[in-house]
């Protein structure tokens, strides 16, 4: 007996050393973990419908899926290179008809199942919001066949159908959202707590602090690695930088160039850069400065417009602000849609001697041998409208000043308040404006700010540009089986009649922790792959073993 | 005295109600529209902006908008934010308590180590302390607390991982740690904002409390008290500490706002989310609830801050109680 006791005695004692030795070890060589996100704005409704941008959009993509998402190549023409997401499959009936199988195995969050009913509402929820509606304008209806099969028909072919059915819409829960008007939707219990059907799940807002989302146990697509995501709310980017390299974040994404040296000077950071929707352009106003009913003196002149552009030296330009990772496009190509352009196209690079020639011909000389171009008794002077929101942009107007003084050229840098700016802008009260945007992952969204039938709008084409063959090939582009070849001509159009100039594609610069084994990102929408993610075993901080906050 | 309390409130609330209309009338001037900031670079449809025009009744004449602002502020309601689209109470509420940590931390500090400091030079004018903390305070006066803020937050926080660069309380601070815990955590993410602002405002205040000791300490009276034998403490602390309080009261009237404002750098560079912040913005965002919310706020403490100053020089101020 007394050697039998010894005997438990002794494997009560090993078990107790395995338990507490070897399990934790254990625990070290898995791949789970947490990422804290570093980022400039709270989330304090993160629903789809409600949150259009911002690190609502971010969080509210991980909490609610769409029916399919863009596949590795981001085409958005055809029915081909998207992902099954919410939808497992689907086919077309015809031309006009898509047909979605749900994946039955998909949950809201509350352990309901998603159903066609929930896709259905979300469409005619959409509906509600003029832009949405505008979206899905060619979207005819949307019905169902049991409860997993969902039918869009719309009322045209166009090559953008499926793209339209699931890029535009994150599917939101019937059952828990019918009851609350779209109007009270911010501010909605809901909104405090969402019920979403991705791959993670809320957990907790402390207000202009952080958001914590854990992950779904129960996702039907496997659950995540990584067991917790933090958007930890800094608006400052110095403090999110500050945030990284103290490591009390573990990616913080739209680095500046000083603030991405600093990140490479870290060993514990790796730095990546994501194609983006993001152009910076300096267009210019092909309409008197504050009178839309003139031709504006100087740049209603194409030959002039095209010489400003082949007097600058753009890659140069770009890579001294945004650094390597940016391209310059010769229309407004986005890296994220990059696709549409001609394969192994390149700009035309500077050439000044041309640039002075084509002033020439038009007419600009210096007469008065001031050192400034005039013509007709008007001198080469030109106000550039620039918002102080971002030091890129009084950078690039800056250089354009300094390189265009030498060709007689005379720039004046209105550094404004982007407000400021903003308004102007849109009252036609500018020269040239600098300009940035951050496109849809689609070309067709071009008509927005180059056809002619947006001329003078709001917020639209502003500049004023006009041509129309443009309308007609962006009509055609959008009925067309190869829009592509559409699309390209229509960047060649743009080229020629040169209403802005190009200045930088950018790159979303991020820096991540390296101890993360795989981190893919998403140019259209960066943490939809979070799900994806996964922490190099061995490599776990103390916060990756999560216990806290059920 | 109750006469005069009761002149002084209700031209304290006149300024304050004054204030109020002219700032209201004063934002609506300034260039910019908060449709414009809210949309920012994305597209957006004329039919979406003119829904978020009307909802916040942007095309009204201004008369009409300001009688449904003063409506609305009467029952407690000071409207929804544009930018962040909930209401102004609701955002104000979830900031002004992080506001008031920094504010009164950074008030309580100056006004107990930056007044003993200044009391204690005082009293050594002329020696090697005195000097030392002279050429201490001169540096820290003259030290711009966005410099400081940086190089402290790059120092403690970044090199050294003494204190947390950002935020008020550790991310996975547990949902169930005890108060001290979290009082803990906070504080270590108190010390660095706190630093950076006191830095400044305490070397201030001990230059005006050591000149007005230095002035007092001077006069008849304390060198009577001195030869009638009362303790050094007894003729500094009762005698004429009390006299040398009078400029300090002053600074407090204009520094009371500060609980409310804090400072937008700070929070910025340190991601303290308080209503300083929340009012920049608003005001970068042209959003009209939030900048009035907050003008009221501050308007208020600022004519309060007088109101105080004026009740307290004529508690300590014999002269004034009688005239």
């Amino acid at each position: 007996m007394p050697r039998s006791r010894s005997r438990i005695a002794v494997a009560s004692c090993a078990l107790l050393l395995t338990s507490t030795v070897l399990l934790p070890a254990q625990r070290q060589t898995n791949d789970h973990g947490v990422v804290i996100i570093a980022t400039g704005a709270d989330a304090p409704a993160p629903v789809p419908t409600v949150a259009t941008f911002g690190t609502n959009w971010e969080v509210a993509n991980l909490l609610f899926l769409r029916l399919a998402e863009m596949g590795p190549t981001l085409t958005s023409v055809g029915d081909r290179g998207f992902i099954p997401a919410l939808a497992r499959a689907w086919n077309r009936r015809d031309s006009l008809t898509l047909v979605f199988e749900l994946d039955p195995r998909a949950l809201w969050h509350d352990g309901r199942p998603v159903t066609a009913a929930d896709v259905i509402f979300t469409f005619a929820r959409s509906q509600e919001i003029p832009d949405l509606a505008s979206a899905l304008r060619r979207v005819k209806s949307v019905s169902a066949e049991g409860d997993h099969r969902v039918i869009f028909r719309f009322v045209r072919f166009y090559p953008e159908q499926l793209y339209d059915a699931t890029h535009q819409m994150l599917i939101m829960p019937q059952h828990l959202l019918k009851d609350i008007p779209l109007d009270s939707l911010p501010t909605s219990a809901f909104a405090q707590k969402p019920v979403g059907n991705g791959p993670f799940r809320w957990v907790r807002r402390v207000p202009g602090q952080l958001i914590e989302l854990a992950a779904f146990d129960r996702f039907f697509l496997g659950r995540p690695k990584i067991d917790r995501v933090y958007f930890r709310v800094a608006s400052d980017p110095d403090a999110r930088l500050n945030l990284l390299l103290a490591g009390e974040a573990d990616v913080a994404q739209s680095l500046s160039l000083p603030a991405e040296d600093r990140v490479r000077q870290d060993s514990n950071l790796v730095v990546t850069a994501v194609p983006s929707g993001g152009i910076t352009y300096a267009l210019f106003n092909q309409k008197a400065n504050g009178d839309r009913g003139k031709p504006h003196p100087i740049l209603s002149d194409p030959v002039v417009r095209r010489a400003l552009i082949l007097a600058l030296d753009r890659p140069q330009m770009a890579r001294s602000v945004y650094g390597g990772h940016t391209s310059v496009p010769d229309g407004p190509v986005p890296q994220m849609f990059a696709w549409v352009q001609a394969p192994g196209e390149r700009i035309v690079p500077s050439d000044t001697a041309r640039a002075r020639a084509m002033l020439a011909s038009a007419g600009w000389l210096d007469h008065d041998r001031d050192g400034i171009l005039d013509k007709n008794g008007i001198p080469f002077e030109l106000s550039v409208n620039t918002p102080n929101r971002t030091p890129q942009r009084p950078m690039l107007a800056q250089q354009m000043q300094a390189r265009l003084l030498p060709l007689g050229i005379k720039l004046n840098v209105r550094l404004m308040e982007y407000e400021v700016s903003q308004t102007m802008r849109d009252s036609g009260q500018f020269d040239i404006d600098m300009a940035s945007a951050n496109l849809d992952p689609t070309p067709s969204g071009w008509d927005w700010s180059w056809s002619c039938a947006n001329v003078a709008k709001k917020r639209q084409n502003v500049g004023s540009y006009c041509n129309p063959e443009i309308d007609s090939l962006l009509l055609k582009a959008q009925s067309s089986r190869d829009p592509v070849v559409h699309y390209r001509r229509i960047l060649a159009l743009i080229r020629s009649d040169a209403p802005a100039i190009f200045l930088s594609s950018p790159a979303n610069v991020i820096g991540v922790n390296k101890r993360y084994a795989s981190h893919p990102f998403r140019p259209e929408m960066l943490w939809l792959s979070l799900r994806h993610w996964s922490v190099t075993p061995g490599q776990q901080l103390p916060r990756d073993r999560v216990t806290s906050t059920p | 005295m109750i006469r005069w309390l009761l002149i002084r409130t209700a031209q304290a609330l006149a300024t304050l109600a004054a204030a109020l209309v002219i700032l209201f009338f004063l934002m609506r001037l300034v260039p910019g529209d908060p449709v414009t900031a809210f949309i920012g670079d994305r597209a957006m449809s004329q039919a979406d902006v003119q829904r978020i025009r009307d909802r916040y009744c942007l095309d009204c004449s201004l008369p009409h908008q300001f009688s449904q602002f003063i409506g609305r502020a009467f029952r407690g309601d000071l409207g929804t934010s544009i930018q962040h689209q909930r209401p102004v109470t609701q955002l104000m509420a979830e900031r002004l308590p992080a506001t008031l940590l920094l504010g009164g931390s950074t008030l309580f500090l100056n006004f107990t180590l930056g007044l003993a400091l200044g009391v204690w030079q005082a009293v050594r004018k002329g020696r090697t302390v005195d000097r030392l903390l002279t050429a201490v305070s001169l540096v820290g006066y003259a030290v711009p607390s966005f410099w400081l803020g940086l190089i402290l937050a790059w120092m403690f926080a970044v090199r050294l991982h003494w204190f947390p660069s950002s935020g008020i309380t550790s991310i996975q601070l547990s949902s169930e740690a005890g108060p001290i815990e979290t009082a803990l955590d906070i504080g270590r993410h108190l010390v660095l904002p706190v630093v950076t602002l006191s830095v400044v405002s305490i070397a201030a205040m001990m230059r005006y409390q050591r000149n007005a000791m230095i002035e007092v300490l001077r006069l008849d009276y304390i060198r009577t008290a001195r030869a009638k034998g009362l303790a050094e403490s007894t003729v500094v602390i009762r005698h004429a500490w009390r006299n040398a309080l009078f400029p300090i009261l002053t600074l407090f009237g204009l520094w009371l706002p500060i609980l409310a404002t804090g400072s937008v750098f700070v929070e910025s560079v340190f991601g303290w989310s308080g209503l300083g912040l929340l009012a920049t913005n608003a005001i970068g965002g042209r959003d009209y609830p939030v900048l009035m919310g907050s003008a009221i706020l501050v308007s208020t403490l600022i004519v309060l801050g007088g109101l105080i100053t004026d009740i307290g020089y004529m508690i300590l101020d014999p002269q004034v109680r009688h005239r």
